[in-house]
């Protein structure tokens, strides 16, 4: 993949302690233009609290984050402009209808409310929605809601995109048009940082792999660099074998005896 | 989304917004989305709908109980003690229940970090969320406060003039700015000091603790005609300067008695000075560094404790006292959740307190001014008072309304999934858990402290409420809605039927107290009344879980 030019995100020696217990131990990290991020870890390596320093949700970090050029610990938020976010956590306010929703995230970021509903309407219509856009939220079913979270984190053509399950509830048709949006943002220039526990779309779909473990980078490369680091073929199993994890017969054996035990 | 009058308000003040470093535009938005979502909040979802349109006018109805609660200070006004007396007393009660509103409802505003996570990877910063958090709270507090103090305005001003309505208009603004800037710092003193689990655990003993107190003087107050013939002169003295009621009650004096003493006008000076100290301290302190800390709420890093052996006391009585495994099951469940929720903690914990404090405050009564300690216990003794018990009662049976509710409700979905046939374990063995757990402990320390103030002549008495009180309690579980425990969500205001309820069990617990005071008067009257009612609460609870699923709301 072409590296030209500024690193637009760039993290250098990054720590981040929550009480007594050490996060983040030290990451180091270059992103540059158009870039797909497969950004993959086990559960408590640290993956979202490194975007959520990247987002600002979190403070308190050591070491230097910089978005654009920009130090983001002198405290301001322009550079959020030019960000998108789709969390995994789905967090939306439930009691406004889509309509109200999209308006507002446009205006907070700048749109104007005109042109924020128009193209908020025709997004929601290309991804077949368009009949609730008047309807309140909370009555969206799981790939409704995520459609939403999609185009809420888009409406504002952002340059940097982080993506945390972005794909989750979403139906076979629609994972293959989001994966397609994806790769023509890259093409265009954006960067995305795509996490995800579902290792074959990472595989697929990233131009870029880092995995992160127990707070430090453990692999960052291409998946056909990775797979002359280890000795393994799919991802998953590279993960596995990074992680150091390879009981995993061994323990749903257990689990299934445990399951199966007799009464007592 | 709709324009707001307040917004237009703050258009005006936009400029100002800006300077101190507030992006007003964004501040506007965030302010205007709040405004929208709190006018639709959304009614608790479950399938009898005739709680349905009422979340409108929850507001509204919450403004007319405060109105209601602001007339005692209202009455104060017109008593015949010095002003600056009255206006303390009157300010103390404002004072005191804006202090437990901001504490009780707006904490959960205040501390809210999912808003975060929604709001802050856009371009907000911190600064301008907090402004919109406590202008959005100071926007509710107001109209709060004019309702709490609405009585108390109209009565003085009809009483004192014109003088009297401005200067109290603005002293309202003052208080209720006051109230929330106070109450923001000491979160964040809170919050600087502790965290996580630790802190949402002090925080909710924080807002039990308070709601107590203020329940507790709020009833004093109710006494301040037994009081008003000690307090009649009022000597000036150091402490006073420390209380906010005395701040505020001196510009009436100052203004309407034209009385320029330095220690009038050095409180009335403390009046103006000190909100707007609080705010500079507010802008100083909290807005740095409140949101950051918020963050602490989110982490918990605590390991759990194993308090071995009330958990082994614990199960030895639910073996006890249910007949079947499953009761037994949902006797634990009951004892863990209602044990380690917060929010019900909450709701229910103050409740207690007040139930074992009101038979105390009903012997106030018992006082005539004149007679000492020794007298006075006589008088009580000898007296009815330990009939006070019957509040406690009151008290004690409309906590089991609670039993419905929870923060995690929408768990509920387990009990559809579980092979019950009968949901009649899981009612049986949550109200004994809730009465083992809560009220028979209550009752037992209230009426022990009532014995040892009153004698033991009482004993059959407490032992006769005792047995009222389950019918009480059996009463308002029967004619509640049959509704899973922990199934639901809190009402952000008190609703409808629920305080229906509680007016019948009010005429309930006269009657039963009205029966009771008379056989008392006859020779078995008392034995004979225990019997009755011991019988009855056998019968009422034996009907009381004849259930079926299809009665039962889930």
């Amino acid at each position: 993949m072409n590296q030209t030019g500024e690193a637009v995100i760039k993290i250098s020696d990054l720590k981040m302690r929550f009480g007594d217990n050490e996060v983040l131990k030290g990451i180091d990290l270059d992103i540059y233009k158009g870039q797909i991020i497969g950004y993959i870890g086990p559960n408590g390596a640290g993956k979202s609290t490194t975007v959520k320093l990247m987002l600002g949700i979190l403070q308190g970090f050591e070491g230097e984050i910089r978005i654009f050029g920009e130090d983001i610990k002198n405290g301001s938020v322009e550079y959020k402009r030019r960000i998108g976010y789709v969390p995994e956590s789905a967090e939306v306010y439930d009691s406004l209808t889509a309509k109200e929703y999209l308006t507002f995230v446009g205006e907070l970021y700048g749109i104007d409310n005109a042109v924020a509903d128009a193209k908020a309407a025709k997004l929601m219509s290309l991804f077949g929605i368009e009949d609730v856009y008047h309807s309140r939220i909370s009555t969206y079913s799981k790939g409704m809601r995520q459609k939403l979270l999609i185009i809420s984190s888009l409406l504002h053509d952002p340059d940097i995109l982080f993506f945390d399950e972005p794909m989750s509830g979403l139906d076979a048709n629609s994972v293959m048009i989001f994966k397609e949006i994806m790769s023509s943002l890259a093409a265009q220039g954006k960067t995305i940082f795509y996490s995800s526990h579902i290792m074959d779309v990472v595989e697929k779909i990233s131009s870029r792999i880092i995995l992160i473990s127990e707070g430090r980078i453990v692999a960052d490369g291409t998946f056909d660099q990775l797979k002359e680091m280890s000795t393994e073929g799919s991802l998953e199993e590279i993960f596995n074998q990074l992680t150091g994890f390879n009981r995993h017969k061994e323990i749903a054996d257990e689990f299934i005896s445990v399951i199966s035990e007799v009464q007592p | 989304m709709k324009e707001f009058g307040l917004l237009k308000l703050l258009d005006k003040f936009s400029r100002v917004f800006q300077r101190s470093g507030v992006d007003y535009r964004t501040l506007r938005l965030i302010l205007q989305l709040k405004l929208t979502i709190d006018s639709r909040r959304v009614p608790t979802a479950f399938a009898n709908n005739n709680k349905g349109n009422q979340d409108k006018n929850n507001f509204k109805r919450s403004l007319f109980l405060y109105t209601f609660m602001g007339l005692f200070s209202g009455i104060i006004i017109v008593t015949p003690l010095p002003i600056f007396i009255k206006l303390n007393l009157t300010t103390g009660i404002i004072i005191f229940l804006l202090m437990s509103t901001m504490i009780s409802d707006f904490s959960t505003v205040l501390l809210d970090i999912k808003e975060k996570n929604i709001l802050l990877p856009k371009p907000v910063d911190g600064k301008t969320l907090n402004t919109a958090k406590v202008i959005h709270i100071i926007y509710y507090l107001f109209y709060i406060t004019l309702a709490l103090a609405g009585p108390s305005l109209i009565i003085g001003s009809l009483m004192y003039g014109v003088a009297f309505f401005v200067t109290f208009l603005l002293e309202l603004i003052l208080i209720c700015g006051f109230v929330v800037f106070f109450t923001s710092i000491l979160y964040t003193f809170i919050l600087a000091i502790f965290d996580g689990e630790k802190l949402k655990d002090i925080i909710n003993y924080f807002q039990i603790v308070l709601s107590v107190a203020i329940l507790i003087f709020y009833q004093l107050i109710g006494r301040v005609f037994n009081l008003s013939e000690l307090v009649v002169v009022n000597t000036p003295a150091w402490w006073h300067y420390l209380m906010p009621t005395a701040w505020f009650a001196a510009p009436f004096s100052l203004i309407l008695e034209q009385d320029t003493s330095a220690y009038i006008i050095g409180l009335s000076i403390a009046a103006l000075a000190i909100p707007i100290v609080s705010l500079i301290l507010y802008i100083k302190l909290v807005v740095p560094h409140f949101e950051n800390n918020l963050q602490k709420l989110n982490n918990s890093a605590g390991k759990g404790q194993t308090d071995s052996f009330r958990k082994r006391l614990h199960s030895k009585t639910a073996n006890l006292l249910c007949s079947s495994k499953q009761e037994r099951l949902f006797y634990q469940f009951t004892q863990n959740i209602a044990g380690n929720e917060r929010k019900l903690k909450l709701k229910l914990y103050p409740s207690l307190a007040f139930a074992a404090v009101m038979p105390f405050i009903f012997m106030l009564g018992a006082f005539n001014n004149g007679q000492t300690i020794a007298q006075t216990i006589q008088n009580i003794s000898d007296g009815p008072y330990h009939f006070g018990l019957y509040f406690t009662v009151i008290m004690l049976g409309s906590t089991v309304q609670l039993l419905s509710t929870s923060e995690n409700y929408r768990g509920a979905w387990i009990y559809r999934t579980l092979p019950l046939d009968s949901p009649v374990p899981i009612f049986k063995g949550a109200l004994k858990s809730f009465i083992m757990k809560f009220i028979i402990p209550l009752y037992l320390f209230t009426s022990i402290m009532v014995i040892l103030i009153a004698g033991s002549r009482v004993i059959p008495d407490i032992i006769l409420i005792f047995a009222n009180m389950m019918i009480v309690l059996l009463f308002i579980f029967k004619t509640s809605k049959r509704e899973l425990p922990f199934y639901k969500d809190f009402q952000f205001t008190q609703d409808g039927s629920q305080a229906g309820r509680v007016f019948l069990s009010f005429f309930v617990t006269g009657a039963l107290a009205g029966i009771h005071f008379l056989l008392s008067m006859l020779s078995f009257g008392l034995v004979a009344n225990i019997a009755a009612s011991t019988i009855i609460s056998v019968l009422l609870w034996r009907s009381s879980f004849k259930l079926t699923w299809d009665k039962v709301s889930y």
